[in-house]
C-alpha cells in the first residue's frame, strides 16, 4: 500500500488536526502546523483534534482562523527544524518575504489577528502583528499617529489636553 | 498541504473607531515593546486618556539620543511616579527598579518567553553616566 505522498514527513502521511471556528466552519490542517499555537499543543499531543472531533476555538472566527492557519502553515516546517539549523538564508528571507506580505492588510483584520495570536499563544505571529503596529506609530507626530490608528478628530478639550500634555513630555519630543 | 474549509468573507466592517484603544494593556504593551524606544513608547501617551500610562508599565527603559541629564532626570519621573512624585535629582537610574509596582509588571514580563520575572534588583547595569551625544542604554530592571 502506498503511502500517501505528504512530503517530508518521516512515517507517511502528515497527522492532520480539525479546528472549529466560532462560526462554525472546519479546518483541517496538519498537527505539526497547529501545534505552533501553545493553547492547541497539549490538546494534540493529547490526540485531540483527530477523527470526527474538532478542537472549537469560540473566540476566533473563520475569517481570522484562515489567516492564523496560512502563517501556522508556512512557519511550520522552520518551527519543526527548531528554527534555524538547516534554514538557509534563501529560506529565512522567503519566511520574511511572507510575514511582510501576511501583514499587510486591513487594520481590522490586523487586530482579529493581535487578539488571536494572543488567545492562541503562537509567539511568533504575536511578535509580527505586534511589531506591525509599531511601524505604523514609528516616526510619527501624534496626530498622525491618530489619523493612522482612525483615533476620532479630537475635540477642542481633548487638543487642549494633548498639547498640554506634550509640553509636560518635552524631553520626549527633543 | 492546504486549509479546507469555507471562508467566510462576511465581516463585521469597522466602524469601530480606534478599534487598537480596546485591546488589553498586555497587547498594547506588546506593541509599545516593538518601539524598541522609551521615548517613542512615551510619545503615545499623548494620544489619549487610554494611552496615558501605558509606557510606564514597559519592563525595560531604552533611552536613545536623550541629550541631556534633565531629559533621562523627566523620563525617569514621568515613568517611575505618573501619580506625581517630584523629579529624582540624581541621573543614574536606580530609582527605576525600587518601585513599587513591580507586581504590577508581572504579566507583562511573563509574556516574553524564556526571560521569566525574576526578583528586581535595586542595583543599575548601567553605565556611567553618556555623553550628550551618546546613546544612553539602561536597562536597569529585569535583565
Amino acid at each position: 500500500m502506498a503511502a500517501p505522498e505528504s512530503g517530508d514527513g518521516n512515517n507517511g502521511a502528515a497527522r492532520m488536526v480539525t479546528l472549529i471556528s466560532s462560526d462554525n466552519t472546519r479546518f483541517e490542517v496538519e498537527a505539526a502546523a497547529a501545534s505552533l499555537s501553545q493553547t492547541l499543543q497539549l490538546t494534540i499531543l493529547d490526540g485531540g483534534g483527530g477523527g470526527g472531533d474538532g478542537i472549537p476555538l469560540p473566540n476566533v472566527d473563520s475569517a481570522t482562523l484562515s489567516k492564523v492557519l496560512e502563517y501556522c502553515i508556512k512557519h511550520a516546517p522552520a518551527a519543526a527544524n527548531g528554527g534555524a539549523p538547516n534554514a538557509t538564508a534563501v529560506d529565512r528571507a522567503e519566511l520574511e518575504r511572507f510575514d511582510n506580505e501576511f501583514v499587510n492588510i486591513d487594520q481590522s483584520v490586523l487586530y482579529s489577528l493581535i487578539m488571536a495570536a494572543h488567545n492562541l499563544e503562537i509567539e511568533g505571529l504575536q511578535s509580527l502583528v505586534a511589531k506591525k503596529v509599531a511601524d505604523m506609530i514609528k516616526g510619527k507626530s501624534p496626530m498622525e499617529i491618530r489619523r493612522t490608528l482612525g483615533f476620532p478628530d479630537p475635540t477642542p478639550e481633548e487638543q487642549a489636553e494633548m498639547n498640554a500634555h506634550m509640553l509636560e513630555y518635552g524631553w520626549a519630543y527633543e | 498541504m492546504e486549509v479546507s474549509g469555507r471562508r467566510s468573507r462576511v465581516r463585521v466592517s469597522g466602524h469601530d473607531d480606534d478599534r487598537i484603544s480596546n485591546l488589553s494593556d498586555d497587547l498594547l504593551h506588546n506593541i509599545l515593546l516593538k518601539l524598541r524606544s522609551t521615548t517613542a513608547a512615551a510619545r503615545t501617551s499623548v494620544l489619549s486618556r487610554r494611552w496615558r500610562h501605558l509606557w510606564a508599565a514597559l519592563p525595560d527603559l531604552l533611552l536613545e539620543n536623550v541629550n541631556a541629564a534633565d531629559s533621562v532626570d523627566a523620563a525617569l519621573a514621568a515613568c517611575s511616579a505618573p501619580t506625581a512624585h517630584p523629579p529624582r535629582d540624581h541621573h543614574h537610574a536606580p530609582a527605576l527598579p525600587q518601585r513599587p509596582d513591580h507586581h504590577t509588571r508581572q504579566p507583562l514580563a511573563a509574556l516574553r518567553r524564556g526571560t521569566p520575572p525574576r526578583a528586581a534588583s535595586s542595583r543599575c547595569a548601567c553605565p556611567e553616566p553618556s555623553t550628550p551625544t551618546e546613546r544612553s542604554r539602561c536597562r536597569c530592571s529585569r535583565r
